[in-house]
């Protein structure tokens, strides 16, 4: 019995999970014609959820120039609070992943199963980094010193009266990236996991990596134009 | 119906992926690992090049008292981002290989992007803008307050999960300098506190603009050598007191493009130590002249 003679007659496949997820015995949904039609409209539908997500930063984006129009002290005064050998750390961290999250890709089309596990863990790693550089050298010496935003603000040393704006939009931008680093580091895990339990993924099946890396991808997106914008621009 | 574990190398309909991986193939183009790793090492390139803008222009300004404009500063930055981020789509994101419709959702969505920009640029350049033949026309409203209005109470009601302060109508980070102080016997222990805790995080202490008594050269903080009887070092930005005399009379609008070139702390510090030991600089901040 093939996977796609099972599309025609509705017998469920009897085969161990292990078998059945090898991505030699996938087929395709019966609603599309092929696989390729099917892999065309995922990245579709998965940029089009990007294009969503790059409207949800343009938002944090606006709000930091419209304040930065409106203080720009306070701003000029908050980009000097964050060093930029951090920020530029976070940089590098996130371009490596996201070469090896690219090179993921690469082994799944080439049936490198062994270093598509070897880039996905160096990228999961690299998250890992990049969340621990920003916890343990930006957030928490931060808020210890005060540094809130809103009325959580208790940090006496303010240079400009609207620091605490600054603080808003520095930590909902970088934690709504955080969180975005998080979601991608869960599904670049669930990629791991199904590539190492039922090697999953192969040169007719690489849907879920693609869209995975692609989505990694906007984290590094996101951040190329926040490193500047929170560190370097005085 | 084809087996679709029968790889064969040769093209199949069927099976259009097959194990011949995409050489001529359209849409899946398996892009080699050496054009990757040339695209990373430019992103890291550019990467040092923008951090290198920005600490050059930060160089030129303290070093040479050169005041650049700071428009240079974002622009240059903003430049270097959107090459490496269409480096990123273009070969990691692989768009440069996709179909055209994919590249075609994300230029939609930047052009709403530049909409959301525009527009909110529009407003915000343009609220001070009263064109002559519609000045007679014009009817004062809203709150009559400006961009700079009287800081408001630090009590927030509508939130209930934000901590409630009554600041006394100080802004929020008055509120907590004078707290501070008052945590302290002497002024002269919070200085020495905080100037001693700039010493141990970051690299050179800066005045504080707050510090009026100058605890900062009191208690040795004021590294002399920017400026020595050989060689004078020309500084920038606005003198702490320049003001004084001629308090609020101007608008409050002008002083946004020439307020931002004082960001250098390290130069002004400088400049305002021979301005202050009498004056009280802090009664001038250019940010507070609107009330």
């Amino acid at each position: 019995m093939t996977t796609i003679d099972a599309h025609h007659h509705p017998v469920p496949d009897q085969r161990p999970k292990k078998e059945r997820l090898f991505w030699k015995n996938r087929g395709h949904a019966e609603h599309f014609r092929s696989h390729e039609e099917e892999f065309d409209a995922c990245k579709f539908g998965m940029w089009l959820f990007l294009a969503t997500e790059v409207l949800l930063f343009a938002g944090i984006f606006c709000a930091y120039a419209v304040f930065r129009t409106m203080y720009p002290d306070a701003w000029a005064a908050g980009s000097h609070y964050l060093n930029w050998k951090i920020g530029g750390l976070n940089t590098v961290v996130l371009l490596i992943s996201s070469f090896t999250a690219a090179m993921a890709v690469r082994c799944a089309q080439l049936d490198q199963q062994r270093w598509l596990k070897i880039n996905l863990v160096i990228t999961l790693l690299c998250a890992a980094a990049f969340v621990f550089i920003k916890l343990n050298y930006e957030y928490i010496p931060k808020l210890l010193d005060g540094k809130a935003p809103g009325t959580f603000y208790s940090y006496p040393f303010a240079h400009d009266p609207h620091e605490p704006l600054w603080w808003g939009v520095y930590y909902i931008g970088t934690g709504i990236h955080a969180l975005h680093v998080f979601i991608g580091a869960g599904l670049l895990a669930w990629v791991l996991y199904r590539a190492t339990r039922y090697k999953a993924y192969g040169p007719t099946e690489y849907t879920m990596v693609e869209n995975s890396a692609l989505y990694w991808h906007l984290v590094d997106l996101v951040w190329i134009f926040l490193f500047p914008l929170l560190y370097l621009i005085h | 119906m084809n087996d679709t574990n029968a790889h064969a190398p040769a093209f199949d309909p069927m099976d259009p992926h097959g194990s011949t991986h995409a050489g001529g193939h359209h849409g899946h183009v398996i892009v080699h690992w050496r054009t990757q790793l040339i695209i990373l090492f430019a992103l890291l390139a550019l990467t040092a090049l923008t951090v290198f803008v920005a600490q050059a222009e930060s160089l030129i300004i303290a070093e040479m008292g050169i005041t650049i404009p700071h428009w240079v500063n974002i622009l240059g930055a903003m430049i270097i981002a959107v090459v490496k981020a269409t480096l990123v789509c273009m070969f990691f994101m692989q768009l440069k290989y996709d179909k055209p419709l994919n590249a075609l959702v994300l230029f939609f969505c930047l052009f709403c992007v530049f909409l959301f920009l525009f527009f909110a640029t529009l407003d915000l350049t343009s609220r001070g803008l009263i064109r002559p033949e519609r000045a007679q026309y014009l009817v004062a409203g809203g709150t009559g307050e400006g961009l700079n209005g009287t800081v408001q109470d630090g009590t927030v009601s509508s939130n209930p999960g934000s901590p409630r302060i009554a600041t006394g109508g100080l802004a929020i980070t008055e509120f907590r300098f004078e707290q501070k102080r008052a945590s302290y016997d002497s002024d002269r222990a919070m200085w020495s506190d905080y100037y001693h805790h700039q010493e141990e995080t970051g690299a050179h202490p800066h005045r504080h603009e707050k510090d009026t008594t100058n605890y900062f050269a009191l208690l040795g903080y004021d590294h002399p050598e920017r400026s020595t009887e050989e060689r004078s070092r020309p500084s920038h930005g606005l003198t702490p007191g320049l003001f004084a005399e001629h308090a609020p009379a101007h608008h409050a609008a002008d002083h946004h493009d020439d307020a931002h070139a004082d960001t250098d702390h390290a130069a002004d510090d400088h400049a305002a130590e021979t301005h202050t030991d009498d004056e009280h600089p802090a009664d001038d901040h250019p940010e507070d002249d609107g009330h």
